[in-house]
């Protein structure tokens, strides 16, 4: 449907969405759209073990009948070692991903640290989210609770002081799990020792090369859980005492930190001591700090950094201009952004008919419209295909995702349709015969990129514009207010929020920590109390049964069920914007195999970067 | 005068120190208040705010457990002894930061008020001496232009159509002085002129109006009554007194253009103190900023007595008792 049939259609236009502080679309946020193509391993590399999320085959993306996208094409063959690929990065107060606050210590940690397991890339195709050895040569499961993993022998950490190239062994992961278990943020959510939901009781050393990983319960992302990036990184043990790793890293992974300018650069090479001898081709990657998006933009234009910082806002004019620019596209995002509610007792929210309402009320093709600009895509012969995010599960989860445009979520799919008339009834219904009046709390300031703002003004503006709700917005502050008094407080606050999640590797992770009352981000029951909303405990019992499910299609159909079973009841409102459109990237071709090893989740700098070479024959020439 | 300078001494010793009570106990005492103290926040970010253990753990291991009046005792004997301190969260020493960043700031702030002390006092000059006909004109609208338009502003500008008009962009790869002058002039004049822009815009007017005011008196009627050519008598009569007023405000502006130098060194990638300060901001990183705080305070103090004692120099009419 076009952008004019909107205006014609509704009373509620784009322009009318952009009104109250757009004046141009910053961009989009960058959490939204994660990873740059992931990497392949390859000849070496031990066999992808079954995994209870196995995509199924990919939903097509609408075709691309112009021959707009550059190909991805594998050069491996023609790989040409050298050169340094610079790349815009943003900085991170501590550089130690498992006492960093913040996951960006982690996102830069990855390129040095390596992991227990990593998710195998797609290579041409998007990564299924299989999971295979990194760190471990190879791993079974003695029984459903223990697992156990062999080493790598030819790993050794970097070669430089402390670490003197020592080999890597068990009781470095062993040393890595206790500084996780206790130090880590995210401990709760992972270590059996601090939150009886969570997973893992132990990591022992069975010989020096061999690790045991004990769970409390069968637990279905047990792999999963030690492949991704932002938990546990392996270290050497001489970080208790022999360097600082919170400005200083001695890793074992493709990459060794050469440089650290706070604020201004990060300098990376390639570890000589890496396991795998033909890889990385090229010498390094360059990661100059830049925080403002006019600076990024100019960079990259005018060639002093090769891969894309580019705005979707500003896809289309900036390969009009530079035509060279490899155009690509990206996947359906994985994160489901969300309007969450009050819980306290009193709260109007807590009846699911108002929720359902505040679903009617958003016209979910309009957002996107507006926010992803696929209006500006379409007229410009870009390929363009939308999903909408279902009932707490992303549209980038081929596979487990229901689609709320298709039948399998039954009556409950029309609460995904625009329809204030219907939302009125529903207030009325539930004894609210004037307009609700509340409020939306959201960030104002750049968190969560520049879109993310306006598409919570534009909320404001939808739901009263529907003519059932009053709603003001609330501009809370991001570190102080926000996260701790709204996001992370388990439904102690006023009316609505609009904010961000974070991106699991499986939704089933997701469902736990958004859905499930003793979820670390969790948002359907006051404090923790599954009697505090009604369905909040059979929802729990489904989501601990998937989690205990080992058998794939088993662990996948708990999942679909549990989508039926909430569909209606909107504990959370799944947020259109961001996901449900791909988007567009740009690069400089000079970068080879920059978007053919495709990174499934947040581990491209060691599944893809290795695999990149450069081109000196591609633009932009020096 | 030496006692005066030695009177304001005192006085400025017991301002930076007030500036440091305010700043220690504000952060330990109001902020909390509203959002919680440095370690709730940090572990807040990460959603662990209800992982009490670890809170009191990594307060523990900050000496953030101790009674107030300890940890300030202990921060401000620390400070004498010229420790400043560690980041809370990446243990960095606060006094080697300041080091590395303060210079950056400085000169940026100083080669931006030069460049506008430069563009301002002849272009203040010329107005008044052409008062009311068209170099006067045309200076008064680049004056208001030129203090309407944010530096910053014009700098994305800049920045931006370089780009797409010449594929070029600024250096980003930041040398010191020492390593590379060439290079590190080539990275900093650009962000220095933009600086300076804005103020050079208020200083033009101001040294207009003095020119003017100052045309108008006795003396300088006496003076061109004398024989004397206008050139000395613009030059020794006129600018001479009509700089006092621009002095003080140019000695007033350094702090400011040291602390406001935070977006420019955002923009060009700057390792400055700006950066610095608001990152730490964000974190509540308390030795950070109780340090930068101490040293704006010092600067601002610093600058205060040196505008001053700077007034009997140009002017030797006054006098300090």
């Amino acid at each position: 449907m076009s952008a004019m049939n909107y205006w014609t259609r509704r009373n509620l236009s784009r322009r009318g969405l952009l009104r109250g502080g757009a004046v141009g679309l910053g961009g989009l946020a960058g959490a939204a759209l994660i990873g740059c193509g992931g990497a392949g391993e390859e000849t070496s590399a031990p066999k992808a073990a079954a995994t209870p999320e196995v995509r199924e085959t990919p939903a097509p993306l609408a075709q691309d009948t112009k021959g707009i996208l550059s190909p991805r094409v594998d050069t491996t063959a023609n790989a040409v070692p050298g050169g340094i690929v610079p790349i815009v990065d943003t900085d991170a107060t501590s550089l130690d991903p498992l006492t960093s606050t913040s996951f960006r210590g982690q996102f830069i940690a990855r390129r040095v640290y390596p992991q227990l397991l990593e998710f195998k890339p797609g290579v041409i195709n998007p990564g299924t989210g299989e999971v295979r050895p990194q760190l471990a040569l190879s791993f079974e499961y003695a029984d459903p609770q223990r697992l156990v993993l062999k080493l790598r022998k030819d790993a050794k950490w970097d070669q430089r002081e402390p670490t003197n190239s020592r080999a890597v062994d068990a009781e470095d992961v062993v040393w890595s799990w206790k500084r996780f278990e206790t130090q880590h943020v995210n401990r709760a959510a992972v270590a059996n020792s601090v939150n009886s939901a969570a997973p893992i009781s132990s990591i022992t050393a069975i010989d020096p090369s061999t690790v045991e990983v004990k769970t409390a319960m069968p637990f279905a992302p047990l792999l999963q859980t030690l492949a991704y990036t932002r938990w546990l990184q392996i270290m050497p043990r001489e970080a208790e005492s022999k360097f600082d790793p919170r400005n200083d890293m001695r890793g074992a992974g493709p990459w060794v930190m050469t440089k650290y300018e706070r604020s201004v650069k990060f300098e990376f090479r390639k570890n000589p001591n890496y396991w795998r001898r033909d890889r990385p081709f090229i010498e390094g990657l360059d990661f100059p700090i830049i925080g403002e998006y006019a600076q990024r933009l100019a960079q990259f234009r005018a060639g002093k950094v090769w891969t894309s910082v580019v705005n979707q806002t500003d896809v289309v004019t900036t390969k009009k201009e530079l035509a060279d620019l490899a155009l690509t596209q990206n996947e359906f995002g994985r994160g489901a952004w969300q309007i969450y509610f009050s819980l306290r007792p009193g709260s109007p929210f807590l009846d699911e008919r108002v929720r359902q309402a505040v679903s009617y009320s958003i016209d979910r093709d309009l957002m996107i419209e507006t926010f992803d600009n696929t209006p500006e895509f379409k007229k410009n012969d870009y390929p363009v295909s939308t999903r909408w995010h279902g009932a707490g599960v992303a549209g980038g989860y081929d596979g487990t995702w229901l689609d709320p445009q298709g039948k399998e979520l039954g009556d409950a799919a029309k609460f995904w349709k625009y329809n204030p008339a219907e939302a009125k009834k529903l207030l009325q219904a539930a004894g609210l015969q004037d307009k609700l009046k509340s409020k939306l709390s959201f960030i104002a300031t750049a968190e969560y990129g520049t879109t993310y703002p306006k598409v919570g003004e534009a909320y404001v503006g939808m739901f009263n514009a529907s003519g059932n709700f009053q709603i003001e917005q609330n501009h809370a502050e991001y570190q102080t207010e926000y996260l701790q008094k709204i996001y992370f407080s388990k439904g102690d606050f006023d009316g609505m929020a609009w904010g961000a999640s974070t991106t699991f590797p499986v939704p089933v992770q997701h469902l736990f920590d958004y859905y499930h009352s003793k979820g670390s981000r969790q948002k359907v029951a006051l404090k923790g109390d599954p009697a505090s909303v009604k369905g909040t405990a059979e929802s729990d019992a489904l989501i601990e049964k998937a989690l205990s499910t080992l058998d794939p299609k088993e662990h996948v159909a708990l999942l679909h069920r549990w989508q039926k079973e909430n569909a209606a009841r909107f504990p959370i409102v799944v947020s259109p914007w961001p996901g449900g459109f791909p988007g567009f990237r740009l690069d400089w071709p000079i970068v080879q195999n920059l978007l053919v090893y495709r990174d499934y989740l947040e581990q491209w700098e060691q599944v893809s970067a290795p695999n990149w070479w450069v081109d000196r024959s591609k633009p932009p020439r020096a | 005068m030496g006692r005066y300078i030695i009177r304001r001494l005192v006085y400025g010793v017991i301002t930076i120190w007030l500036v440091t009570l305010i700043v220690f106990f504000g952060l330990r005492l109001i902020v909390p208040i509203f959002y919680g103290d440095a370690i709730e926040i940090a572990v807040g970010l990460s959603g662990a705010i209800d992982d009490k253990a670890l809170i009191e753990r990594r307060r523990a291991e900050l000496d953030l457990d101790k009674p107030l009046p300890v940890q300030y005792v202990s921060w401000l004997t620390d400070v004498a002894r010229g420790d400043l301190g560690r980041s809370l969260f990446n243990g960095r020493p606060v006094l080697t930061e300041i080091k590395n960043r303060l210079p950056v700031s400085l000169e940026l702030g100083l080669v931006g008020l030069l460049s506008a002390v430069i563009i301002a006092i002849p272009f203040g000059v010329v107005a008044a001496l052409a008062q009311d006909r068209w170099p006067d004109y045309a200076l008064r609208v680049y004056a208001v232009g030129s203090s309407s338009v944010p530096g910053f502003w014009l700098a994305i500008l800049i920045i931006t159509f370089a780009s797409i008009w010449w594929r070029w962009a600024p250096s980003i790869d930041f040398a010191y002085f020492h390593d590379d002058p060439i290079k590190h002039i080539k990275i900093m004049l650009l962000p220095a002129l933009l600086i300076g822009l804005t103020p050079s815009g208020g200083l033009v007017r101001i040294m207009r109006s003095q020119m003017l005011e100052v045309l108008r008196q006795d003396y300088v009627r006496t003076a061109r009554a004398k024989g004397l050519a206008e050139s000395v008598v613009v030059m020794r009569h006129a600018v001479r007194n009509g700089i006092i007023p621009v002095i003080t405000i140019i000695g007033l502006s350094l702090p400011g253009l040291i602390a406001g130098t935070p977006l420019f060194e955002r923009i060009f990638v700057l390792p400055g103190m700006g950066n610095y300060l608001i990152a730490s901001l964000g974190d509540l990183d308390y030795p950070v900023i109780q340090s930068t705080n101490l040293i704006f305070a010092i600067l601002i103090v610093g600058a205060n007595l040196i505008v001053d004692i700077s007034y009997s120099l140009i002017d030797p009419r006054i006098r300090y008792s």
